[in-house]
């Protein structure tokens, strides 16, 4: 009987009824993109940031800079930038996800926000006070971006890779396979980085890589990504809207805006 | 020795939230375990404030209050392929449990229902009952139920519904998803009517009327769904009489040598040292998958093979309803991610006249809805910019789905999983459930049915969705029946009440008492199923809300 490995899905309701069948309506991949704009991504407003290969990276990532660099290639090659379209880059997608390695590195971590408002539409700015762990949340989010380490309260099922590990693994392989070709990843132009990424022959953790792009695109902008709002409003979609939520009009006259 | 508590309640989710609050309202000295955290700072006080959660997609991503997939696994085996994942029916880990994050759909069952082998007759393969008890039994739990919690919805805008008082809110407004979907239902002769839903639409026992933000998945903010944490649960709190244990995982129910009695439960306290507490009763309300998870591992010299287990049928008549959708994308823009999830529903296909080869269809859901960090995450990433661009899935769709009833079979089942362990060093449950031909039929026979209904709307591209078939699990949260009640001790593990056949003093008070799944969602009928075990227990002679 064949058995699967022990991850970490994101969390999936039964009410997430059309994600499923979206997928089986898609068209096989296009290899060409007609909305392609400038590699190099725009910063986050650090001065204190450099540059590799033409990706800013700021000051102080978990990341090496040549890692950040290579998640920001990729996560553009994912969600590029277009004439009217923030794109990974210009959400601060690679900074949301070097902040969840990074987050255990402040007190409490920033794996969940507080609660229950972001004060953007009226309300106290809770969401910025994020919550302390409980010891098996600890454990949990420890085990998954650390790895289990040899710690046997994180070891009851085998030992476990974290995602820093992962992550790095699968970017330098990545990495070096551009490299037989003459030229680093990062380096690369969006069309031969998107075909990089088509090309590979296990998809299981770009899948998981793209589900964290998505999350730093169109995630709540207190984690880190969604920089000023631009993924919610490139698809214009309204995010959060507590306390206000919507009124009876906006619900049953969508069409109105 | 006099116990700590008259009685431990564990799970403070649909079952366990009720439980807890009729004995500690009645006097009773309560003790509610909940293996997950308290995200309502202010549940006991007087007065209650916004919670811990919040319209956040990363945060609902990330199991807040929910069942861990990476240190909580399941095992779920199925056709011959076994999985190690920790997605498989995974509800709400915190106080209230699934009730805060299910749609809060709270139709109540019809009096066939409970009479399913007297009405539809015998299948084959399966072993279908009537339940030990009649509606008329549980309908004055359900009006204490649905005044207790609040509940929303219209009074015989059903016509298959049973007779019923009113409700205690009117229905909210609507998205337009849900109500293009009603009109076109309405036109084709059916008869659509607003959902009854655990969701305020006006204020309600000193909690907001829902402003419909549509993040009833992530937890409410407001505390406008009424889940039982924010309901019964703080009701229990603030009689004084009930003790909230959060963070704290029941491993054993411990009971006398005899083993004629339960007495107290073994737990892992927040910082994970073991502890133990005393009882005189023990209330179980940890899910149907849960649940029997707890008796198996509570064995002793007396119940070698689990406690309550003689009859060898904890963990067996596993159901979760066989769920369906029809998904539509429309012209127009529909934002279905505006609002409540499901606003409408119909219940013709449960009328069905009974007859050779005529398989009865379930309750009709009206509405679905996507969010957009799910909605960009489920797309292809190579096309991800030209569909989101569009919106069209996200804006211009919605869904048709069915809560399909599952005949209950004995192999469908939950064991202890002998070499997955959970975080805290618990045997995971093992699932296994092969879909019976009847279920199939359910699923071939009312599936094209709602695609008709989706297209009647308007809807230009049509897909239909058989979610297990989909995913390669079952993911519906209603789990049902582990510990089927009866009257027959050899073919049931609990009586009418809920009680444990083999010990006079433990209860279940969650789905797994349920002999055949019903064609509605299960909560509200869970509710009041708990409501009856606790009112019997408070007052044998007498047991009335």
């Amino acid at each position: 009987m064949a058995e699967e490995e022990p991850k970490r899905p994101t969390e999936l309701t039964r009410r997430a009824v059309l994600g499923g069948a979206v997928t089986l309506v898609c068209a096989p991949p296009l290899l060409s993109f007609a909305g392609c704009g400038p590699a190099k991504p725009q910063g986050t407003g650090d001065g204190g940031a450099q540059l590799v290969d033409g990706w800013e990276v700021p000051p102080g990532t978990k990341l090496t800079p040549a890692r950040y660099a290579l998640l920001s290639a990729v996560f553009d090659a994912l969600i590029p930038k277009g004439p009217n379209w923030p794109g990974a880059a210009d959400a601060h997608a690679a900074w949301y996800l070097d902040q969840l390695l990074g987050a255990f590195d402040v007190d409490p971590p920033r794996i969940y926000a507080g609660g229950p408002y972001s004060g953007r539409h009226g309300g106290v700015d809770g969401f910025s006070q994020f919550q302390r762990l409980t010891r098996v949340e600890e454990i949990s989010w420890r085990t998954y971006l650390e790895g289990s380490k040899g710690l046997p309260e994180r070891e009851f099922n085998g030992p476990v890779k974290g995602l820093d590990d992962r992550l790095g693994v699968w970017l330098d392989a990545l990495d070096a396979n551009a490299r037989k070709s003459g030229s680093a990843y990062s380096a690369l132009g969006l069309e031969k980085r998107r075909r990089a990424l088509l090309d590979l022959a296990d998809t299981d953790f770009l899948q998981v890589v793209y589900e964290h792009c998505c999350e730093g695109a169109y995630g709540d902008p207190v984690y880190g990504g969604n920089f000023q709002r631009r993924g919610w409003d490139a698809v214009r979609y309204e995010g959060d809207r507590q306390p206000l939520g919507y009124t009876e009009r906006q619900m049953s006259h969508p069409e109105e805006g | 020795m006099a116990a700590d508590f008259d009685v431990a309640v564990v799970g403070s989710g649909a079952g366990g939230g009720i439980a807890a609050y009729v004995l500690a309202a009645r006097g009773w000295k309560v003790a509610l375990l909940e293996k997950g955290r308290n995200p309502y700072p202010t549940l006991a006080e007087p007065e209650l404030r916004g919670s811990l959660y919040g319209n956040d997609e990363i945060r609902q991503r990330r199991s807040f209050g929910f069942q861990d997939p990476l240190i909580e696994p399941r095992v779920w085996e199925s056709g011959g392929t076994r999985r190690v994942d920790g997605r498989v029916q995974a509800l709400g880990v915190g106080v209230g449990g699934g009730t805060v994050f299910y749609d809060g759909d709270c139709p109540r069952v019809q009096r066939t229902d409970l009479r399913l082998l007297s009405t539809y007759g015998a299948v084959a393969g399966a072993d279908v009952v009537d339940w030990p008890l009649d509606y008329s039994d549980l309908e004055p739990f359900y009006d204490a139920t649905e005044a207790l919690i609040g509940i929303q919805g219209q009074a015989g805008a059903d016509p298959f519904a049973e007779a019923r008082r009113p409700y205690p809110m009117p229905p909210g407004y609507a998205p337009k998803s849900g109500l293009v979907l009603a009109e076109a239902a309405t036109r084709m002769g059916y008869h659509p009517h607003p959902m009854p839903m655990a969701v305020t639409s006006m204020g309600f026992r000193g909690r907001p009327e829902c402003v419909n933000c549509g993040f009833c998945h992530a937890g409410c903010p407001i505390n406008a769904k009424c889940s039982t944490a924010v309901t019964v649960v703080r009701d229990a709190l603030l009689t004084g009489n009930c003790t909230l244990l959060a963070e704290c995982c029941v491993t054993a129910i411990d009971s006398e040598p005899s083993g004629e009695r339960a007495t107290g439960v073994s737990y892992l306290d927040p910082a994970g040292a073991k502890a133990r507490l005393t009882a005189r009763h023990v209330v179980v309300a940890a899910n149907a998958i849960e649940t029997p998870r707890l008796l198996l591992e509570s064995a002793s010299a007396a119940h070698p093979n689990g406690l309550g287990n003689g009859s060898g049928l904890v963990g067996c008549y596993l159901m979760f309803h066989v769920n369906f959708s029809s998904v539509g994308t429309f012209d127009d823009p529909l934002c279905a991610y505006r609002g409540r999830i499901v606003t409408h529903a119909l219940a013709d296909f449960t009328a069905v006249r009974p007859g050779p080869g005529v398989v009865r269809g379930g309750y009709v859901e009206l509405g679905g809805q996507l969010q957009v960090v799910e909605e960009a995450a489920e797309y292809p990433w190579f096309l991800h910019n030209e569909l989101m661009g569009s919106g069209r899935y996200r804006r211009n769709m919605t869904a048709v789905g069915m809560i399909g009833e599952d005949v209950p079979v004995r192999d469908n089942r939950v064991e202890l999983d002998p070499t997955v362990k959970d975080v805290y060093g618990r045997a995971v449950p093992r699932i296994i459930y092969n879909r019976h031909s009847h279920d199939q039929q359910v699923v071939d026979t009312y599936l094209p049915k709602l695609e008709e209904i989706i297209r009647a709307a308007g809807a230009r591209e049509v897909i239909s969705v058989d979610f297990q078939l989909r995913d390669g699990f079952a993911d519906t949260k209603h789990l049902l029946g582990t510990t089927r009640m009866g009257n027959d001790a050899d073919h049931s593990v609990t009586d009418k009440w809920g009680r444990l056949h083999e010990l006079e003093n433990v209860w279940v008070c969650d789905g797994g008492v349920y002999p055949t799944a019903t064609a509605f969602n299960p909560t509200l009928t869970q509710q009041a199923l708990a409501y009856r075990t606790a009112a019997f227990m408070a007052n044998p002679e007498d047991p009335r809300p």
